[in-house]
């Protein structure tokens, strides 16, 4: 079947977000697999930000979205009524809100969102993610020249921060 | 091949066809008579029922399964295309492997699986349901689990009312409602044995903490499973565990447009002349290191660019297909042994103790000169390209592919990461020499580690001997767990940490091959679009053509492969290549592995062509008889605790 689109990066659009410039380097951070499948980002100081920000912040952005994201994936009593309200409704709700179907309007598209951000669990959560990054954003790594891209965007897969950096580039060495 | 959508939705086009017709016809028919005749309760619980199987059936078939997106290609930016196949990552304490996805385009997560169906990689994957004509992954098994469940219930009761409804009306067996409910009894007695025991085996599945996957490709048959949580708390989770978010549209969450943020001047101090959009820089490891292009930290280099003298390498059973991993994931559900399906080889949990990484290095390459290995056919013996969990054997010359080492910029570029690091994309230059002269040397076993090593410039040679023979030079681009468990260590700080390899960008997927996946846009982000490799070069054969060459038995190529204990001597050569010293070498209990060093090559094959036995592993045959069906590699995976 044809490509229905191009794959671009997700965030090659960088003057959509303000950015003069698109960045010098991009650092990505890693999931850590250690405790299992769960959605968790090795908290690890990456060298290239070394001068740029402070570590202790950088940890604690980290150590929040880790958080944030293990709250996501526990299995709590608010889950199980997520899961039983679901059933109970014959998954009405679900269906509403991820299926592959194309969404009769935008407005019952919207509706259903706002119905469903009230109830779905990890709906919540990684909305909470993008309301903290773009406040983390804004008070600390933009000032920096840094600029954090919600690994959602990347399909959780890896935290991508971009250097927009004065560095005067080196001769670029050729990779062979 | 391209499946035509119609075939694709065939099967479940019937599913829901029988669903709805019997089920119609039930509460027709029976139903009205209870109804009428005993209590509206019948016809009521049945009405639940049915809804609750319908609802099910149909979050199983449209709700996302759990698909990860593919990775947008400024994340892979590493040009050095030696990046390894595997990363290994330490789970509960347990290794598990995760595989490089050439499709799309980044390390699969563990328990992930690229589906060759939909053409998408799949956390948590299970299965792909013809029945629902959609993956079964980590969002939707519940759904999947609970109609399966709901299904065997209403299908009990409708046999159940129907033959009740058969008794009281048995002397009217000519009326029509009696007839219907014959055949009701009929279809629905017949139905019922696949669908219970797919319930069954799912139930074993929730309680185990397994995926279909991980039961079929033999991964935990050592009986540790990292991922369960216990019996109780496994089903618990996979009942009423949290509803994870899809994550095919992130706007969903970030918003459609991006948040507009303010960029003070002092960040603006961006040299233009300097920086170009093409000059970003992967870093993508724990431990902070750079790419190792021996510039150090803050260089940046241009991307990729592809050398236009690289071959397209493309395999037969790319062009065939039309997707790099599609024979990976439609073996994977009929694979019986360990390192088969791409669900086990991307996070295998390999006990600790063992060690798997060797086969890996076993190539075999057939010399121009010689006619051994030549089989009817143009069969001849290849090295095993992938990891030494699953052994690929490439049986036919189609599969050989690999890229041409002579044609990249820099054919004779020593390994970087130490060693034995393995590319994703082909074998590095020396491993490759190593080989060929082991294969020059006329069956006699190989030399030492360091002997093979210093052989140089031999790659060249290789390459037109393989293509004198009508070869394709074949990128090995597995790296052995051994190596890769030293380049771990070398670079990865903590226990934790794992180094991503350095991406490869030469060996981009053509977009088009695969079947109407997205075409990078390579221009936006500064790609040449002579980037756009297949990426063959990375692919190895695939686990059902390993299968299938399995089964053939007699093909002594075939049959060589198989004892991956075979392939785990102590010799020197693979010791030193492939052994780690963060994993005891041990391979497994059984004899011949520690006797006898193993020529990955000649000697064996002649053996088991009936000529003389240079070193033949008499347990080859041992071990091919016990399991003929079974994994492969039921002998030698076993998962330490």
């Amino acid at each position: 079947m044809a490509s229905k689109k191009k794959q671009t990066t997700p965030t090659d659009d960088f003057s959509a977000r303000g950015a003069p410039a698109p960045p010098t380097q991009k650092v990505f951070i890693q999931r850590d697999y250690s405790e299992g499948t769960q959605v968790r980002f090795q908290p690890k100081f990456p060298s290239e930000l070394e001068g740029k920000i402070e570590r202790e912040k950088f940890e604690y952005t980290l150590n929040t979205l880790n958080e944030v994201y293990a709250e996501a994936e526990k299995m709590s009593c608010s889950s199980c009524c997520e899961g039983c309200f679901a059933c109970l409704t014959a998954y009405l709700l679900y269906c509403c809100s991820d299926t592959h179907f194309e969404k009769a309007s935008s407005l019952t598209e919207m509706f259903l969102s706002s119905f469903l951000t009230l109830i779905l669990i990890c709906l919540q959560c990684l909305k909470k993610v993008a309301k903290f990054i773009i406040e983390q954003n804004e008070r600390v790594y933009v000032p920096r020249g840094l600029l954090i891209i919600d690994p959602v965007e990347r399909g959780l897969r890896v935290i991508e921060i971009c250097i927009f950096s004065d560095n005067p580039a080196s001769t670029p060495a050729r990779n062979n | 091949m391209v499946r035509c959508k119609g075939t694709k939705v065939l099967p479940a086009f019937f599913a829901w066809a029988i669903l709805l017709i019997t089920t119609a016809l039930f509460f027709y028919f029976p139903c009205m008579w209870f109804y009428e005749n005993v209590s509206i309760l019948i016809p009521l619980c049945e009405a639940v029922v049915t809804l609750f199987v319908i609802a099910n059936f149909s979050l199983a078939t449209f709700m996302d399964a759990g698909v990860i997106p593919k990775a947008s290609p400024d994340e892979d930016k590493d040009d050095d295309f030696r990046a390894p196949l595997y990363k290994n990552v330490d789970i509960n304490g347990v290794t598990v492997r995760m595989k490089w996805c050439v499709t799309c385009q980044f390390y699969r997560p563990p328990r992930c699986s690229h589906c060759s169906v939909c053409n998408k990689c799949v956390e948590t994957f299970d299965h792909h349901c013809p029945w629902v004509n959609n993956c079964i992954g980590r969002r939707n098994y519940r759904y999947f689990f609970l109609f399966l469940i709901s299904l065997s219930l209403h299908m009990a009761a409708v046999f159940s009312f129907s033959t009740y409804f058969l008794i009281q009306h048995k002397d009217r067996l000519t009326q029509v409602p009696t007839v219907v409910s014959l055949c009701l009894v009929t279809l629905v007695g017949i139905l019922s044995v696949p669908v219970f025991g797919l319930a069954g085996f799912h139930v074993v599945l929730v309680a185990r903490g397994r995926t279909t996957n991980e039961q079929v490709t033999g991964k935990f048959r050592g009986g540790f499973n990292p991922f369960s949580r216990g019996c109780g708390a496994n089903c618990c989770y996979a009942l009423c565990g949290p509803q994870f978010a899809s994550l095919a549209q992130p706007t969903r969450y970030v918003g459609r447009k991006p948040h507009r943020y303010t960029f003070s001047s002092t960040t603006n101090n961006i040299h233009n002349s300097d920086v170009s959009p093409d000059q970003v820089k992967v870093y993508l490891n724990s431990g902070g290191h750079t790419k190792g292009n021996g510039t150090g930290p803050g260089v940046t280099y241009n991307k990729l660019q592809l050398s236009p003298s690289r071959p397209a390498a493309i395999s037969m059973m790319e062009t065939r297909n039309g997707i790099v991993d599609d024979m990976d994931d439609e073996m994977e559900l009929t694979e019986f042994y360990n390192g088969a399906g791409s669900q086990s080889v991307d996070c295998e949990a390999s006990p600790p103790s063992l060690q798997r990484g060797g086969s890996k290095s076993n190539f075999f390459v057939v010399p121009a000169n010689s006619s051994y290995g030549m089989r009817p056919g143009g069969e001849f013996g290849q090295s095993d390209m992938n990891d030494s969990s699953s052994p690929r054997r490439m049986t036919t010359v189609q599969t050989l592919r690999g890229p041409n080492v002579r044609g990249s910029p820099h054919p004779f570029r020593a390994n970087r990461g130490g060693e034995g690091q393995r590319s994703r994309s082909h074998t590095p230059d020396d491993l490759l020499n190593a080989d060929a002269a082991a294969m020059g040397m006329n069956f006699s076993r190989p030399q030492s580690i360091h002997d093979v090593q210093n052989s140089s410039n031999t790659g060249t040679n290789l390459q037109q001997r393989l293509r004198a023979i009508g070869g394709v030079p074949t990128p090995f681009a597995v790296p052995p767990r051994g190596v890769y468990a030293d380049y771990s260590r070398q670079r990865s700080a903590t226990s934790t940490g794992y180094v991503q390899e350095h991406g490869n960008n030469d060996y981009r997927v053509d977009s088009s091959i695969g079947g109407g996946s997205p075409t990078y846009d390579y221009s936006s982000s500064g790609y040449n679009s002579r980037l756009q490799q297949p990426a063959a070069q990375r692919r190895v054969n695939s686990e059902g053509e390993l299968l299938s060459s399995y089964h053939r038995g007699d093909d002594g190529v075939m049959n060589y492969s198989m004892p991956m204990t075979e392939r785990r001597s102590p010799d020197t050569y693979h010791e030193a290549l492939y052994s780690s010293p963060g994993r005891p070498g041990v391979y497994s209990p059984t004899a011949h592995v520690n006797n006898r060093p193993i020529p990955m090559n000649t000697p064996y094959r002649m053996m088991e062509n009936g000529q003389q036995d240079l070193v033949g592993p008499p347990s080859a045959k041992q071990s091919r008889s016990q399991a003929p069906t079974s994994s492969v590699y039921e002998v030698n995976y076993e998962i330490s605790v």
